[in-house]
């Protein structure tokens, strides 16, 4: 639950951390300190209040409008934090699959031996030796 | 002289160590540790910047680790 009360020129938002993880409400937080003060404060697993104060001298109306985006931006790290839980162990497994194929030992194993004195190919060979026409006797 | 009580479980005391560094030069900054809370206390201020040196310190931590974790 969400519990909002508007000052003169701040805003506090209590939020529950059972709803909204911490992690989100920091996310949420760290979006917004370039338009607005952020203050937290509260007990981590009770009730977190937020404080948040305009940078710019605002109406109530846009204080208002800012608070409903802290809201939004709430919501949404809320969302993305509980995918990434989620998709944790999915994760992990496709990046364990990825070292498991092209681990340090197989890497190390394909390294040539460096003795580039050698040329099985002919790669050394200039185009024009290579391909040079047979001068006729 | 201005005062700021970070509750402990949100605010990390290294962010705080931090931002008391960073902001050194804006004032003499003191830090004590009570119970659930880290007391900071800014003295000599100056007066243009006093209004919103707590906010900005503040607003500092949370950028710097976005929280204890």
């Amino acid at each position: 639950m969400i519990k909002c009360k508007l000052t003169k020129d701040a805003a506090v938002i209590s939020v529950s951390p059972a709803l909204y993880p911490i992690d989100a409400i920091y996310g949420a937080s760290y979006v917004f300190i370039d338009r607005a003060y952020i203050f937290l404060d509260g007990d981590e697993k009770k009730n977190i209040n937020i404080y948040i104060k305009s940078k710019k001298k605002s109406s109530s109306s846009a204080l208002r409008s800012l608070v409903g985006e802290f809201q939004n931006e709430l919501l949404n790290y809320s969302f993305r934090d509980k995918i990434n839980k989620s998709n944790r162990k999915v994760r992990e497994g496709i990046i364990e699959r990825a070292l498991a194929v092209f681990g340090p030992q197989e890497i190390l194993n394909e390294q040539d031996s460096g003795d580039y004195l050698k040329d099985p190919l002919g790669i050394a060979i200039p185009w024009e030796e290579k391909h040079a026409k047979p001068k006729a006797k | 002289m201005l005062s700021l009580k970070l509750n402990k479980s949100l605010y990390h005391l290294a962010a705080i160590k931090k931002a008391i560094k960073a902001y050194a030069h804006l004032a003499d900054i003191s830090l004590i540790k009570l119970k659930n809370y880290y007391l900071v206390k800014f003295n000599s201020v100056d007066t243009q910047i006093k209004v919103v040196l707590k906010d900005e310190f503040c607003n500092y931590m949370l950028a710097l680790g976005k929280g204890p974790r």
